[in-house]
């Protein structure tokens, strides 16, 4: 082991603890004197803990993935309420359709998709 | 150093890091196999508690020090000398919690960081070294921060994971996911063969290592 670099299996292998206890000795005595082994085994114990963090970030998404249903699914009755509440404030200008002359004489704004979005937008910030 | 004589045999364990062995095999005496029990067992002073913890963590504790440059020699007596601390604290009554790697990694860091300083000081009243010099520049040390795993590369990598097979995600998470199982444990846990888990393992890990290392995925 002295005389060569280590491998990128013999790398990997030690960081996980798994490598042959009889080359354990040899290994560490080369990288502690080899500079391009001990970059290389700085570099594979950095992957190991960038792993963790991974782990570590899939743990919390199994956690927020039901949260955010809840979030998208309260939005949608939210908007749906508000799509309901529009129809009914504007029951007679939907009768005849949107931005069309009514019976009265006015003529009715089309429907405020803005607000429906923000009451969604809305309901997500809380969620 | 001294005052740790006792604590050396219990740190024997940890000569060699050991994160994919089986699980202390040394205990005769019945020794919890949780994480709790044993950081209770622990603070109230059980030897065999101790060993079973370092023999646990040690492994990521070398591995933290090896990421933030620090020669793999040094590193081990770093980690031992961490965890020679603890136990001196924790005799001395100055521990009331263990919650570990953490607590550790935290003592490791804290040493590493200390005989880096007192280097720097000495080296600041040796005459100039051409050769140290040139030593110190080559040390992997200082590249520690460009080796940093960005977060877009940890995302990148938290999607591809996610297309991984949901044994192969239960392997890696309980593999990584902070309670510092052994891979024998994690076969335990699944109901796989140690050399299944090993190679789920490997195979996970090529897929991630890409990702993290900012090479462009197939």
């Amino acid at each position: 082991m002295s005389g060569r670099h280590a491998t990128a299996g013999e790398l990997e292998l030690y960081v996980l603890g798994a490598l042959d206890a009889g080359r354990v000795h040899s290994f560490e005595a080369h990288c502690a004197a080899c500079d391009t082994c001990a970059a290389a085994l700085a570099g594979e114990a950095t992957l190991e803990i960038a792993f963790e963090q991974v782990a570590a970030r899939t743990a919390r998404g199994v956690v927020v993935r039901p949260l955010r249903a809840v979030a998208y699914g309260a939005a949608g009755v939210l908007a749906m309420a508000a799509a309901v509440l529009l129809w009914i404030g504007r029951s007679p200008a939907m009768a005849v359709g949107a931005g069309e002359p009514t019976a009265a004489g006015r003529r009715a704004p089309p429907m405020d998709d803005g607000a429906i979005f923000d009451s969604r937008s809305d309901a997500l910030d809380g969620g | 150093m001294k005052a740790f004589a006792d604590a050396l045999p219990l740190l024997g364990a940890a000569s060699r890091p050991g994160r994919g062995a089986p699980a202390a095999t040394h205990a005769a005496r019945a020794i919890p196999a949780d994480e709790a029990s044993l950081c209770e067992a622990a603070l109230r002073g059980e030897r065999d508690a101790w060993s079973a913890l370092v023999h646990r963590h040690n492994q990521r504790v070398v591995v933290t020090l090896l990421a933030r440059g620090v020669r793999v020699d040094r590193a081990k007596d770093i980690a031992q000398e961490a965890w020679m601390r603890l136990v001196e604290q924790q005799r001395q009554g100055r521990l009331e919690r263990l919650q570990l790697p953490g607590l550790a990694i935290a003592q490791a860091t804290f040493l590493s960081l200390e005989a880096a300083r007192r280097e720097a000081t000495t080296r600041r009243h040796e005459p100039i070294d051409e050769p140290a010099i040139a030593a110190a520049l080559a040390d992997p040390a200082g590249d520690a921060e460009s080796r940093m795993v960005t977060e877009e590369r940890v995302d990148c990598a938290v999607e591809i994971l996610a297309g991984c097979s949901g044994s192969a995600r239960k392997v890696f998470r309980l593999a990584y996911g902070g309670e510092g199982l052994s891979h024998a444990e994690v076969a335990e846990r699944v109901g796989l063969s140690l050399q299944r888990v090993r190679q789920i393992l490997c195979e996970v890990r090529a897929k991630l290592r890409a990702a993290l290392e900012g090479e462009e995925s197939s």
